[in-house]
């Protein structure tokens, strides 16, 4: 619905005229419709399963994703860059 | 896969888009009556009532934490001697049910059957539309199943507690309760007073202050917050 309206650039409902107006249940689920079709672009194996998905607070979403985009992280952080000293100029 | 999103083909938007309401209050006299309009704040009163009731919930927390607070004794009676170990761990349990409930139903994973292709055959989509229809007794059966396996693990783990330690869990679960509870209040009337108002336009609040809403009568109040409430959708309905 969100989809449509946003592609159609019909307002949601016309009774809303500023987002201040916007009730806070209704900015969250089209919150919630954005951050699912972010995902939903992410290839089948990445994406975050639905208990992740839809738990109270970011930080399980956070460490999925953390996790799938950046399996190598903590070896990365001790990667060194090895230069031999005959390769230095000066 | 959550009830929330397997209850797609239940979902009422209508529920969403119906955010506004009216309340009819009769005036001290008796006689007259006094209509105001209500509608479902936006995300910056939303964000003002959740820092209100934090900082009231964090008051009340740390006057607990006063151990000579005066009040403290009504908000947490002492168990005497009287009370077996048994009915502390009892008296605990019954202070743990939401959390041990909300814990449950977040927990229950009832895996997911595919939903059928565009060109699969009716039988397919009805066979696949009474899964659905039957997913709530099945998710409700799940989450009580786990629920008394919780219950019995943490009678147990509770029960290898000695007594002293036991009451101390008791005050410190009762506080917690009583903390929640001051928070989800002071949550519900902040945001009735944010989203309360003389005209139809929802431009004139009825009240001007929130001291003054606060000290409206009780029988106000209740009116209000329960109309507010009830056009308000409950984070579990907003997932679906």
């Amino acid at each position: 619905m969100w989809s449509s309206s946003n592609s159609l650039q019909l307002p949601l409902d016309p009774s809303i005229k500023s987002s201040r107006e916007l009730p806070y249940t209704i900015s969250y689920v089209i919150r919630k419709r954005l951050q699912i079709d972010s995902l939903m672009e992410l290839p089948k194996e990445k994406r975050p399963p639905d208990n992740i998905l839809w738990s109270n607070g970011s930080k399980k979403l956070e460490q999925w994703l953390d996790n799938v985009l950046r399996p190598n992280k903590k070896e990365k952080v001790n990667e060194h860059l090895h230069i031999p000293i005959d390769q230095i100029e000066g | 896969m959550t009830l929330a999103n397997i209850e797609k083909n239940d979902v009422d938007l209508n529920v969403l888009f119906n955010y506004t309401t009216e309340v009819e209050l009769t005036l001290p006299n008796g006689k007259d009556t006094i209509k105001l309009y209500q509608r479902v704040i936006g995300d910056e009163k939303n964000n003002q009532a959740q820092v209100h009731a934090l900082r009231a919930s964090g008051e009340l927390r740390a006057k607990f934490k006063d151990t000579k607070w005066e009040d403290r004794i009504a908000f947490v009676p002492k168990l005497d001697n009287r009370y077996k170990k048994e009915e502390v761990v009892e008296i605990i349990l019954a202070l743990l049910n939401r959390e041990i409930t909300i814990e449950a139903v977040n927990e229950v994973n009832i895996p997911t059957r595919k939903e059928p292709d565009e060109d699969s055959t009716l039988e397919e989509r009805e066979e696949y539309q009474t899964y659905v229809d039957n997913y709530p007794i099945e998710f409700n059966t799940a989450v009580a199943e786990l629920l008394k396996k919780k219950f019995i693990e943490k009678r147990k783990e509770l029960g290898k507690i000695n007594k002293d330690i036991l009451i101390d869990i008791y005050q410190k679960s009762l506080i917690n309760t009583h903390v929640q509870q001051l928070f989800e209040k002071e949550y519900l009337l902040m945001s009735t007073y944010f989203g309360t108002f003389r005209d139809s336009k929802f431009t004139v609040p009825a009240y001007k202050t929130f001291a003054e809403f606060k000290s409206a009568p009780t029988q106000v109040i209740d009116a209000l917050t329960t109309s507010y409430k009830s056009i308000e959708v409950n984070s579990l309905e907003l997932k679906k």
